[in-house]
């Protein structure tokens, strides 16, 4: 694996890991960061860098819909809170 | 500084006093569509005078009721057969003669798949930007609209001469229907057959249930249902509440249903009392569509799922087995 490729790869782990500090729900963050290692785990034989590539890609979706779900349930909280 | 200062005060007080804007009227001939009540609460919430133009091939109904709408000032009316269909070709001809004769400051329709699609052109023939979907109006040229997926929201000043806008109703209150005295008019008569197409047909969906974007209660679908035929059994738990029913752009891609059920990003924006979504993960794309609902259902299999997280009330449990029960105990 290219090096460029290597930074890649652990740069979406340590930002997925980091996202899932805050993932809600009862053993979230645990479960959250054992989900993701075990994804990453899965392809760990993976050699072809287009592959790999894609595999990135759908890392970076899901970190986005991560994301999302956080600022959605913030913003129903606050809602909830304030304006009904 | 003085001097500048009192150019710009001439200048708004100008503006102030021709301020008046022109409501596009929805409707299908026979009845209005509500949502044009909530674009006449905007435009009410601009100020100035309200004009609403309504065109269509049988417009009295439609202008008779719009004619009593509290703040209403005057009731263009344009009958005429090139108006068949609502095509956007003949309908902008139209509005740009209301426009050149009463010189509106301000366009405005519902957010509708009929206002997204006479606006846009509208706005490219003024040489104008539309402003797509506001939530609210701060003032008669500040407006607010969300971006990213409903994710931020920007409040923007637009330095056009002339506002093209459309309104996301469910952030409206309906104005009264009663109360009001506007004059109908006729509109600025001339050709507006299109030479360019021609309304052929459509084909609508019959229902009895009420439409998606007006509805108290939604029950939606998603993947999880397996098969469009499975979405009888959200029809029949609808029919209990009357409630209208939705599904998830996963079960609209699979085929299940038509995409006019379609609710998120890229569908209807729904914002009802009590949604309940069944067999749905929740992919933002969704959420993002029924955020504001005001209490959220969720019946799913699996727990893990992300639609549990922004839900009020979850229950996890297999549909097939819950959704009857369900209906069988209203």
């Amino acid at each position: 694996m290219s090096a460029e490729i290597r930074s890649k790869v652990i740069g979406l782990y340590k930002h997925l890991q980091y996202l899932g500090r805050e993932y809600p729900g009862p053993n979230g963050p645990q479960k959250f960061r054992q989900q993701i290692r075990d994804a990453f785990l899965k392809h760990k034989d993976e050699t072809d860098p287009k592959k790999i590539m894609a595999l990135v890609a759908h890392g970076r979706y899901v970190a986005k819909e991560v994301e999302a779900l956080y600022s959605l349930k913030k913003y129903r909280a606050l809602k909830q809170r304030y304006y009904d | 500084m003085f001097s500048s200062n009192a150019r710009n005060l001439i200048r708004s007080s100008l503006i102030n006093r021709c301020k008046s804007t022109l409501v596009v009227a929805e409707h299908n001939n026979e009845a209005l569509n509500p949502i044009t009540l909530n674009t006449i609460s905007a435009a009410k919430k601009i100020g100035g005078d309200v004009t609403v133009l309504v065109a269509g091939t049988k417009c009295g109904p439609a202008s008779e009721a719009l004619a009593k709408v509290e703040g209403v000032a005057k009731v263009l009316v344009a009958e005429n057969a090139a108006f068949k269909g609502f095509t956007p070709e003949s309908i902008t001809p139209l509005v740009l003669a209301a426009q050149s004769q009463f010189k509106f400051t301000h366009i405005l329709a519902g957010a509708t798949a009929f206002g997204k699609n006479v606006l846009p052109r509208v706005a490219s023939k003024l040489d104008v930007s539309p402003i797509s979907e506001i939530i609210d109006v701060k003032s008669e040229d500040t407006f607010v609209r969300t971006i990213y997926a409903g994710n931020a929201i920007l409040t923007l000043r637009s330095t056009d001469p002339v506002k093209v806008i459309t309104v996301r109703g469910t952030n409206f209150a309906p104005a009264a229907a009663t109360g009001g005295s506007g004059a109908v008019e006729q509109a600025p008569t001339g050709d507006y057959a299109s030479q360019l197409s021609e309304f052929v047909s459509q084909e609508l969906t019959k229902s009895d249930r009420p439409e998606l974007t007006g509805a108290k209660v939604i029950v939606s679908g998603g993947r999880g249902l397996k098969s469009g035929d499975n979405f009888k059994l959200l029809y029949d738990l609808a029919d209990k509440f009357g409630a209208a029913v939705g599904a998830s752009r996963a079960a609209v891609d699979a085929g299940y249903v038509p995409n006019d059920l379609q609710i998120g990003q890229t569908g209807k924006i729904v914002a009802p009392e009590l949604y309940i979504a069944v067999g749905i993960s929740g992919a933002i794309q969704h959420l993002a569509g029924m955020k504001d609902s005001k209490t959220i259902v969720a019946i799913n299999k699996d727990p893990e799922a992300p639609i549990f997280q922004v839900a009020d009330i979850g229950l996890v449990a297999d549909l097939f087995k819950a959704v009857p029960e369900l209906t069988g105990k209203l």
